[in-house]
């Protein structure tokens, strides 16, 4: 018999099918049968899966989703939101204009897949071919399958945008067991500077199961800035996905939040294309109750003196699990090549979970290659230190907790953000993600 | 150097290649449960021992050979295998004076010491030639000190009571593939037994050789350790030189009680195969040690240098408090050949303790993958685990992997895990040849200093024997 959440999606695609945008494409509605067949094939992946290992989601299969009906009124947007001058808001998986703000100076070219997916050239068909068509697993299957929206986004060669454009993926909750999907590709022609931060975050405690997936291309010389903070309800599966190719002399500086969700798993698959392409990435899971999140980044480096350095901080409290995959590859000939990793984990709490797998392939000599992975806990002399000048044990903890936090907190790039970051995680001092929720 | 010359090396690189021409009784290739009686039935076996072969037989049938490892391996036909093989003998030799001359000199070729002069090295040896275990020494020494060193078979003859009470408890014949494998036809290895507050007087070594053609060969090993004993175990292995893959599957079981320490040491020798990957032997090992007892130790130190695929995670189980495990290694892939190996701690006891040195060498055309599991349970209280793993790459076609699984339940618990990958420099090389070192020589002195702090848990003549045979297996990396 076929699992709930399998002939779930089949029946609520039979009976979408129609509406979704594109479906007056044949190669496109012959794309999202054969992808949604594939992935009722394989299923959710389970333990035996090495990827999925500590992440099995073969459980999910027993509860089903529906996909999201009409469009749901977007909740008030938080004020430094609001604030902002470039922003795109996806709501349930679909593109939000009236709450998105591009002005036309802005010197980006947008797009919501929805559109090019009814109306496009042959230019176009090509690239939006290949975005629906990558990806072989599970996940790529479902998502290609279902996800009806998303972003084209694309700088020009030579520009520099300034302002950041803020991403916002909403979900609006006003119904319990939604799945929603959403597809994007991210181009930085040569050249281009972008900076992007990515809000993940829902209007409710309803459970809800949501993909995102996408693909980010830096041609020759481009330049990004990607922030992304995930604070979705207590009972939200996000399952994302970002591709990410860097040609020569590329650049990339990746900073992810991971804070909400009851599931997340977040990854981050780069490839180091071009010489002299650089990636760094860097991540926090700070984790409380019953959530599992599950943080993963590979970089593929193919080219000679390519370089990444990827750090990750863990904290794990009461009931929660965090768990980490960091692959750092090198292939043969890519001379030169350094790649750096170190994931490090606190762990606090008798019933919470580390596990952590850092992994190194190396195909080429001439290399300086090299990771660590520590698990531990809050250092009992320093707490002590803090407890003797008068600090609460709360507050001595969260000030512990924050510094071993801050080499990636600090890359957070503005004030008011930061503040707001520590805002929406309930802190009522300026510590970022350092205390207990009051 | 000329062509031919460096050719001429590299043939004899392998120095324990040859194949002695000894009668063989020899079980026809094919499994099934004819073939585990008939084993059973020539080694006189007990019938609860039978029993236990045919169950782990028919788990085996169940199971699919494991595909995880990072190894590309050709299919192995496991009828086309003979599953024992015995150097031919009128009667059981009761002393080496009626050992056949023979596989006396075999031994001898291969450096293994039989005789006497063994007494100056301290060493005690039982040497299995390809199923059989041929010759035991010092077993009146060892006897006086109450220490059981015996092969196998002997050991189900002779103390049934201690073997049916400790076989399959660390490795059960379900725990994998090839372990279920080698519960069924397993053919002889070496049985020790420490009783009591006894420290072994001699380093304890087995010596194994797979002669025969078309054979696999299936060694078990159990050693014992009662409270507060101390044992140091050797093992050795080489095979003859052959175009076709030769399986060793063996399943090796420690058991330490109360305060008591095994240090268990291998120098892997067997054929790699040729500078094509022709050949070779495929190591696919079970070892694991079970610190039961508290403040109980386990230490485990292998030089792996030879065969075409090595596939092994020597591992302890940290049951007892304050019990501990080391692991050591070295591993050399060169030419074609693959090594998936490291180790697994599992701490459950309170305060135990653990640790990982793994350096890995790659040349040619090896791939040499760490693979490594530190897990810590709810129980094991202020648990420690250091890891270090480093790997060094001679020659821009080789691999080195490195693939560590932390799994942390305590928040009592430290864990530390680092790596490295590195290459000999050209500035290493430079100021060695500056100094008059020619290039074969430096590699060898930048290999030693590399694996110095392995070589160190090694007995003396293991360490120098492991440096030889690191120099021998790394001659033509480069240049």
């Amino acid at each position: 018999m076929i699992a709930p959440l399998l002939q779930g999606f089949l029946d609520e695609f039979e009976r979408l099918e129609a509406a979704m945008p594109g479906y007056e494409q044949a190669w496109l509605r012959q794309l999202r049968r054969d992808r949604l067949d594939a992935f009722v094939t394989s299923g959710l992946p389970g333990r035996r899966e090495e990827a999925w290992k500590y992440t099995p989601l073969k459980g999910l299969e027993q509860r089903a989703f529906a996909l999201p009906r009409g469009s749901a009124l977007p909740p008030p947007l938080p004020p430094p939101l609001d604030a902002v001058r470039h922003r795109l808001v996806f709501v349930d998986g679909r593109f939000a204009p009236e709450s998105s703000r591009l002005p036309a100076d802005a010197e980006i070219e947008f797009l919501p897949l929805s559109e090019v997916f009814r109306n496009h050239d042959a230019a176009a068909r090509f690239r939006i071919a290949r975005l629906m068509g990558s990806g072989e697993d599970a996940l790529d299957h479902l998502n290609a399958a279902l996800a009806t929206d998303g972003l084209l986004l694309r700088v020009p060669a030579g520009r520099s945008v300034r302002e950041p454009v803020h991403l916002v993926y909403l979900g609006s909750k006003q119904s319990s067991g939604r799945a929603w999907h959403l597809r994007g590709l991210i181009e930085l022609e040569g050249g281009a500077r972008l900076r992007i931060v990515e809000h993940f975050y829902d209007g409710g405690e309803e459970a809800e199961l949501s993909s995102v997936i996408n693909e980010i291309q830096l041609a020759a010389d481009a330049e990004l800035e990607l922030v992304r903070f995930q604070d979705m309800g207590a009972r939200s599966i996000l399952l994302s996905r970002t591709r990410l190719q860097v040609e020569a002399r590329g650049r990339l500086r990746i900073t992810a939040i991971d804070r909400g969700g009851e599931l997340v798993r977040s990854e981050w698959l780069t490839t180091l294309r071009g010489r002299e392409a650089h990636g760094d990435i860097a991540g926090v899971a700070r984790l409380r109750g019953r959530q599992h999140a599950d943080q993963v980044v590979e970089v593929r480096h193919l080219e000679r003196d390519t370089s990444a350095e990827v750090r990750f901080r863990g904290v794990a409290e009461d009931q929660s699990r965090a768990v980490f995959t960091g692959t750092l590859h090198v292939a043969p000939g890519a001379s030169g090549a350094e790649t750096r990793l170190s994931s490090r984990n606190l762990l606090l709490s008798p019933q919470a979970e580390v596990d952590t797998r850092p992994v190194l392939e190396i195909h080429h000599d001439e290399v300086v290659a090299a990771h660590g992975a520590t698990v531990g806990q809050l250092d009992p002399e320093a707490l002590f230190y803090l407890r003797s000048r008068g600090f609460s044990e709360t507050m001595a903890r969260a000030i512990l907790i924050g510094a071993f936090l801050e080499e990636i907190s600090i890359r957070l790039p503005e004030p008011r953000f930061a503040e707001w970051v520590s805002s929406r995680m309930g802190l009522d001092h300026p510590l970022p993600w350092g205390g207990e929720k009051t | 150097m000329s062509n031919r010359e460096i050719h001429d090396r590299l043939a004899r690189r392998y120095e324990h290649g040859f194949e002695t021409a000894i009668e063989t009784d020899i079980v026809p290739p094919g499994l099934d449960e004819s073939v585990i009686r008939l084993i059973s039935e020539k080694k006189e076996e007990p019938e609860w021992l039978t029993e236990w072969r045919l169950k782990a037989y028919r788990h085996w049938l169940s199971m699919e050979e494991p595909r995880w490892a990072k190894l590309r391996i050709e299919p192995i036909d496991y009828q086309a295998i003979s599953y024992y093989a015995a150097p031919q003998q009128k009667k059981r030799p009761r002393s080496l004076e009626e050992v056949d001359p023979k596989l006396l000199q075999t031994f001898e070729r291969l450096g293994v010491p039989l005789h006497e002069r063994a007494r100056l090295a301290g060493v005690a040896v039982d040497a299995v030639f390809d199923s059989v275990s041929v010759a035991t020494t010092f077993k009146e020494e060892l006897a006086a000190a109450g220490v059981i060193f015996c092969s196998f078979s002997e050991a189900v003859r002779e103390h049934p009571e201690l073997v049916r009470k400790y076989l399959g408890t660390v490795v059960p014949y379900t725990d994998n593939f090839f372990a279920a494998l080698n519960s069924a036809v397993f053919s002889d290895g070496s049985f020790v037994y420490v009783p009591k507050g006894v420290r072994c007087p001699l380093e304890l070594s087995t010596y194994f050789r797979i002669n025969a053609r078309d054979t696999g060969q299936f060694e078990r090993t159990l050693i014992i350790c009662e409270e507060g004993a101390y044992v140091s175990y050797l093992e050795g292995c080489t095979a003859p030189m052959r175009d076709e893959n030769q399986l060793h599957a063996a399943v090796v079981e420690l058991i330490a009680l109360d305060e008591a320490e095994i240090k268990y040491s291998t120098v892997q020798n067997w054929y790699p195969g040729d500078e094509e990957g022709r050949g070779g032997i495929y190591n696919f090992v079970t070892k694991r040690g079970d610190c039961r007892g508290r403040r109980s130790r386990i230490s485990w130190t292998q030089v792996e240098t030879g065969s075409a695929i090595t596939w092994k995670y020597p591992s302890c189980i940290l049951r007892g408090e304050e019990s501990s495990g080391e692991f050591h290694s070295v591993a050399l892939t060169h030419h074609r050949q693959q090594a998936d190996t490291g180790t697994k701690m599992i701490h459950i006891g309170k305060r135990t303790r653990s640790k990982i040195v793994s350096k890995g060498i790659s040349a040619g055309h090896g791939q040499n993958t760490y693979r490594g599991l530190v897990r810590v349970l709810p129980t094991a209280e202020g648990a420690r685990n250091h890891t270090q793993c480093d790997s060094l790459l001679i020659g821009s076609h080789c691999g080195a992997h490195t693939f560590p699984y932390i799994e942390v339940r305590n928040p009592t618990a430290i864990v530390e895990h680092e790596a490295t990958t590195s290459r000999i420099s050209e500035e290493q090389l430079f100021y060695c040849r500056s100094r008059g070192i020619d290039e074969e020589n430096a590699v060898a002195l930048i290999v030693d200093g590399f694996c110095r702090q392995v070589f160190k848990e090694l007995p003396m003549e293991f360490a120098i024997e492991a440096k030889k045979l690191l120099e021998l297996s790394l001659e033509g990396a480069v240049g």
